[in-house]
Formats: structure tokens, C-alpha cells, sequence
């Protein structure tokens, strides 16, 4: 107690380092699921964050509103949302008519009667970014109160954008597919037949290759989600930006552009 | 200055970091405001819990709120905070080169550090992606805290030509 005493800095760094030592172990091992403290805190965060969100749209709107056009900004903005809204259809539509042939096919073959399973789709705003310039986790304001789960594949009007990392009662952290380390599997938008998978890589590009060395896989051409594994099928990840063929693994390898940029997405919606 | 005004800048910077802050960023880079305030109150405060116990603190309830493993960005201000605690009693802490140099350093640190704990967690970004993402924002950093570190260094400056210092 007297040496405590005696070295009151010293036992506060190390009593510092030790606790954030134990929360970064702790976090890293644990599972990817939000405690109560993180809970909490991201409750009272969302709070004060969607008023400071709030405040920052404010700014931003007026203040570029009053070197341009005003009125042509807000048509910008509801163009924009009318944009997101029938891209988010078209995906939902793309999917079901998917799953409508695919599952039709196997009425005829099974002679099982079509039972329609829809995908639900819950939208929500972007409140935080990461502070980090180079990775793209952003918080957004629905959470399992609104159904939402850690896994549910995240996606915007413009196509596919990752996956709940973690989540709250009223809050979620959405990971995107860039920094996710997990494999994505595609499909060629004009031929549905050609199979690949993709993943990010150390440069913070897309890159994958098809899965069979004969593919017509061209510069240009659009990725969906094939549905194998976690995502749900027919949502677009991107164009293909580069092709070439590895003579070390005999594959097809492909570099794509992703259809939705990170730094610029406000609204987003989970699919359950 | 009192650990109340010291927690609340910290606090005020949680909130602002990745929201009004965003209105502010040059080519889509924003500066670091609380690696901004751990390096200018461990270069200039004499007690080491402005930065390092504060600044940590603020770093676990950023990590809590915004990123996806807890501690990464709290144990890179940590060692930030201590190796300028260190290195500090052997420098002038007027010298505007000396801070310069220690900001410099910092930023670098705090950065390939915080990329470090990452790469612990499962992250796939490689260095060299990172360091090329984090110039700017760096350099944004590095003005921030020079903003600060002259008004702050100014105030002392004119409390010790007062005739009332001592």
C-alpha cells in the first residue's frame, strides 16, 4: 500500500494500460456483439449524434444552397431519394423475379406447389462515420428493436454496401464489403451461369476471379450477388474493371469498381 | 486547465469527430481532433492526465461508439500520450521546431500503431493503402494542432509576462 502510495502515476498508467489492454482483447476475442456498456453509450450517442447530424445537413444544405441554386439543389436531393428508392425496388425485383424462375423450375420438376418468401428491406440514415480516412465503418440509427441482426447484408440504392458488424436496441455498425474480410460470391449479370467470388484486398480495391477458367468475363460487365452464403441473391456489387488470366492458378482474375461509394452514402437498408 | 474542461474538449471532439466535422474535410480527409488535443496536452500540460488518462478514456468511448473493436484507438493515444510524456523533459516545449517534430512523429505513431491493432482485429487493408489514405489527414491533424499549441502556448506566454506571475 505505501509503494501505492509512493507511485501514484506510475500505478495509474499501468492501471490505464491494463484496462485497455483487456478491452482490446476482449474485443477482439469476444464475439462481435454489442455489451451493455457499448450499448448504452452508443443509445446516448445516437442521440446527440443525429442532433449534430442533423445540424451538419442543416449547414451543408444552406451554406452551398447559398452559392448555387437553391431550388435546383432540393430537386437534386428529391431526384436523388426518388433515384435510391426505384434502384432499392429494382433490386427487390431482380430478386423475386429470380427466385420466382428458380423456384418455379423446381415446382415443375418437384411438383411442389410456388410458396413466395420475400426479403424485407429496413431503411435507415447513416448518423456516424468512422473518423479513420481509410476504412469504412459507419454507425447507422435502427437496431434490434427494428429486427435488425448482426449479419444482415447491408445494401443502398445503388447496390450492395456490406453487413452489420455489431448492434444495439437502437443503432447498428455496418462493416462494408471493402473491409469485411469475408469472400462475396457473384454472378454475371448477362449470364447468370458465370460464377466467381471476390474479396477486398490490402489496397482497398475488389478483386476475385471466376470460378472457371473458360468465362466470358469482360471489361465493363455488371456483378450480382449469386445468393451461396450470406448475401441474398441478385443485388449489384459492381463493373468489372480489369481482366486477366493467372497461368500460376489457371483463373480468371477480375479487379471491380464497386457500384457504391462509401464516402458519399447517407441512406442504406438492411435486409432481413 | 481543470480535468473537467479537459474531459469535456474530449467529449465535445467525440461528438464532433464524425459528424460536424465531415463539413470541414478536404478532399474527403478530416483531421483527428482528439490525437490533435492528446499531443498538445502532453507536449504542453504538466500533469499527465490530460492526455493520458483522459485522452485514453476518450479513446475507449470512441472505439465504444464508433468502431468495431474496443481499445484499438484508445491503446494508440495511450502510447502516443506516454512516449511524448517521455521525451518531453528533454526538450524545450516552446520551440515550435521541437513540436513540430513531436507532432509529426505523433501523427505517424498513432497511425501505424492504430494499423497494428487493426490487423489484430481482421483487418485486410494493407500499410502502404493506409499511409497513402492518411497523409492528408495528417497534415490536417498537424494543423489543428499547431492552431492550438500557439494559442495555448500565447496564453501561458502572456500569464508568465504578467506582473502578477509568480
Amino acid at each position: 500500500m505505501r509503494w501505492v502510495n509512493e507511485h501514484k502515476t506510475l500505478v495509474v498508467v499501468l492501471l490505464c494500460l491494463f484496462l485497455t489492454v483487456c478491452l482490446f482483447l476482449g474485443s477482439i476475442l469476444g464475439e462481435k456483439k454489442g455489451n451493455k456498456a457499448t450499448d448504452i453509450a452508443n443509445s446516448g450517442s445516437a442521440t446527440i449524434s443525429s442532433v449534430f447530424m442533423k445540424a451538419y445537413n442543416g449547414i451543408k444544405n444552406n451554406v452551398t444552397g447559398i452559392f448555387s441554386y437553391r431550388k435546383l439543389q432540393k430537386q437534386v436531393e428529391e431526384l436523388k431519394e426518388d433515384n435510391d428508392n426505384l434502384n432499392r425496388k429494382l433490386t427487390e425485383e431482380k430478386m423475386k423475379k429470380e427466385e420466382l424462375e428458380e423456384l418455379r423450375e423446381l415446382s415443375q420438376a418437384l411438383n411442389f406447389e410456388y410458396v413466395e418468401t420475400k426479403y424485407k428491406l429496413i431503411s435507415g440514415d447513416i448518423i456516424t462515420m468512422d473518423g479513420a480516412n481509410w476504412t469504412n465503418v459507419f454507425t447507422i440509427n435502427i437496431g434490434t428493436e427494428d429486427g435488425v441482426k448482426v449479419g444482415d447484408c447491408v445494401v443502398s440504392g445503388l447496390g450492395l454496401v456490406g453487413r452489420i458488424m455489431d448492434v444495439g436496441k437502437h443503432w447498428s455498425k455496418v462493416s462494408s464489403i471493402i473491409d469485411d474480410g469475408n469472400k462475396v460470391s457473384f454472378r454475371l449479370e448477362r449470364d447468370r451461369k458465370q460464377l466467381g467470388i471476390i474479396a477486398g484486398n490490402s489496397k482497398g480495391e475488389v478483386e476475385g476471379f471466376m470460378m472457371n477458367s473458360n468465362s466470358t468475363i469482360s471489361e465493363g460487365d455488371i456483378l450480382i450477388t449469386s445468393g451461396i452464403g450470406s448475401y441474398p441473391k441478385g443485388i449489384e456489387i459492381g463493373n468489372v474493371k480489369a481482366v486477366s488470366y493467372n497461368e500460376n492458378t489457371l483463373l480468371k482474375e477480375i479487379t471491380v469498381e464497386t457500384a457504391v461509394n462509401f464516402k458519399e452514402l447517407g441512406k442504406v437498408a438492411v435486409i432481413q | 486547465m481543470k480535468y473537467w474542461k479537459t474531459a469535456l474538449i474530449f467529449f465535445i471532439c467525440i461528438m464532433v469527430q464524425p459528424t460536424l466535422l465531415n463539413f470541414f474535410s478536404i478532399f474527403k480527409s478530416t483531421p483527428n481532433l482528439i490525437l490533435s488535443f492528446v499531443v498538445v496536452f502532453a507536449f504542453l500540460c504538466g500533469d499527465y492526465t490530460h492526455s493520458l488518462v483522459i485522452g485514453t478514456g476518450a479513446g475507449i468511448l470512441y472505439d465504444m461508439l464508433y468502431t468495431l473493436s474496443i481499445g484499438q484507438t484508445a491503446l494508440a493515444l495511450f502510447i502516443v500520450s506516454a512516449v511524448i510524456l517521455f521525451i518531453r523533459e528533454t526538450m524545450n516545449v516552446e520551440n515550435m521546431i521541437n513540436m513540430f517534430l513531436v507532432s509529426v512523429s505523433s501523427i505517424f505513431v498513432f497511425y501505424s500503431c492504430n494499423w497494428i491493432l487493426l490487423k489484430f482485429s481482421g483487418e485486410t487493408l494493407g500499410y502502404l493503402y493506409m499511409l497513402k489514405n492518411s497523409v492528408l489527414s495528417g497534415i490536417y491533424t498537424l494543423a489543428v494542432i499547431t492552431a492550438v499549441y500557439i494559442y495555448l502556448v500565447n496564453k501561458s506566454r502572456r500569464n508568465r509576462r504578467s506582473k502578477y506571475f509568480q
